[in-house]
């Protein structure tokens, strides 16, 4: 919208990210200047397999934003998980979509949104086939399984 | 002792008047004008802000220039208050299906609030035109469905030749 709504927003996350600790251990712009591409790290929920990792991710924030909801993906090859494509980082979340984006929402939301993800993958709609199916039929040491190999081996890359 | 009042410099200021109950809203200085004075000192972010631009309504939207009648804000029937602009620009997008950001309900002005009355026009024409969006897009879920059930018919009477058929060879049988 204009560079007046992403101050606001880098005020309210400055203010706010202090509340989110355990869950967001960053959310800055990459370059003080321009405020419309972001960086954040969250942290691997508790009782999940990502515990005890972070992931990073990138936000881009269109011209049309808040009236469109902002470009976020993980990065590639670091985040396995049944709404995230694993080759390009992109994720599938109903709130990121033009459909069902309200303007309301603000970085500090969406990120907190994504976290919820982590723990709550839906498996109606995978971007990863092997993760949701094994999540389908609740094999669940095989999904702890193959996201700690995912994890372990292949986030070298 | 004879005062002479030379020049006189007033000073003033005011505030958008937001009830917390949000029934009426009226601008300049309402009944509490004292409690809205004693609402200045407060923080920027403690006031009310729009929910789309997060800027206080005592001040613009990302466009304007002049805060007050020059960039007002309006009130919605499900009690949610944005800058008119930000609000309309929203429900220009036809990503908004003329819902309101907050809650999700279909945004309609409030009637009988003075603020909103020179806007209700321009507000309509928009809720029709996304209604018309709404109502093609179900339509054509409609017609989608529609060729859902040809192609089941069909597949339906496919069967019942195949069945004629199997019944016509069992007769055949019979016959011979």
């Amino acid at each position: 919208m204009s560079e007046r709504r992403l101050l606001k927003e880098y005020q309210v996350v400055k203010k706010e990210l202090g509340n989110h600790k355990n869950i967001i251990s960053s959310l800055e712009p990459i370059d003080s200047d321009d405020l419309t591409n972001w960086t954040a790290t969250i942290l691997g929920p508790p009782n999940t397999p990502y515990h005890g990792h972070s992931f990073d991710l990138r936000i881009h924030l269109t011209p049309e934003y808040p009236l469109k909801p902002p470009q976020v993906t993980f990065s590639a090859y670091k985040m396995p998980h049944c709404n995230i494509e694993f080759k390009t980082g992109k994720i599938c979340l109903n709130i990121l979509d033009n459909a069902n984006w309200s303007p309301v929402w603000n970085l500090l939301t969406v990120v907190l949104a994504i976290y919820q993800l982590l723990s709550d993958p839906v498996t109606d709609s995978p971007l990863n086939i092997d993760l949701s199916n094994i999540l389908k039929i609740k094999d669940t040491s095989a999904y702890y399984g193959l996201i700690e190999y995912y994890l372990n081996n292949k986030s070298d890359k | 002792m004879k005062v002479e009042v030379k020049k006189v410099h007033c000073v003033f200021s005011w505030s958008w008047h937001i009830p917390k109950n949000a029934g009426t809203i009226e601008s300049g200085l309402g009944e509490d004008a004292i409690g809205d004075i004693h609402g200045m000192v407060h923080e920027d972010d403690e006031e009310d802000v729009c929910g789309i631009c997060r800027a206080s309504f005592n001040r613009t939207c990302p466009n304007c220039k002049f805060p007050g009648d020059g960039c007002p804000l309006v009130i919605g029937e499900c009690q949610h208050n944005f800058h008119v602009h930000c609000i309309y620009e929203w429900l220009d997008t036809s990503t908004s299906r003329g819902l309101c950001p907050m809650c999700r309900q279909l945004f309609q002005l409030k009637k009988g609030v003075s603020i909103n009355d020179s806007h209700i026009e321009r507000f309509r024409e928009l809720a029709i035109k996304r209604q018309q969006e709404q109502n093609e897009f179900e339509s054509n879920l409609d017609d989608d469905a529609a060729i859902a059930r040809a192609i089941a018919e069909q597949e339906d009477t496919g069967r019942n030749v195949d069945n004629q058929g199997d019944i016509i060879m069992d007769q055949d049988l019979v016959v011979r």
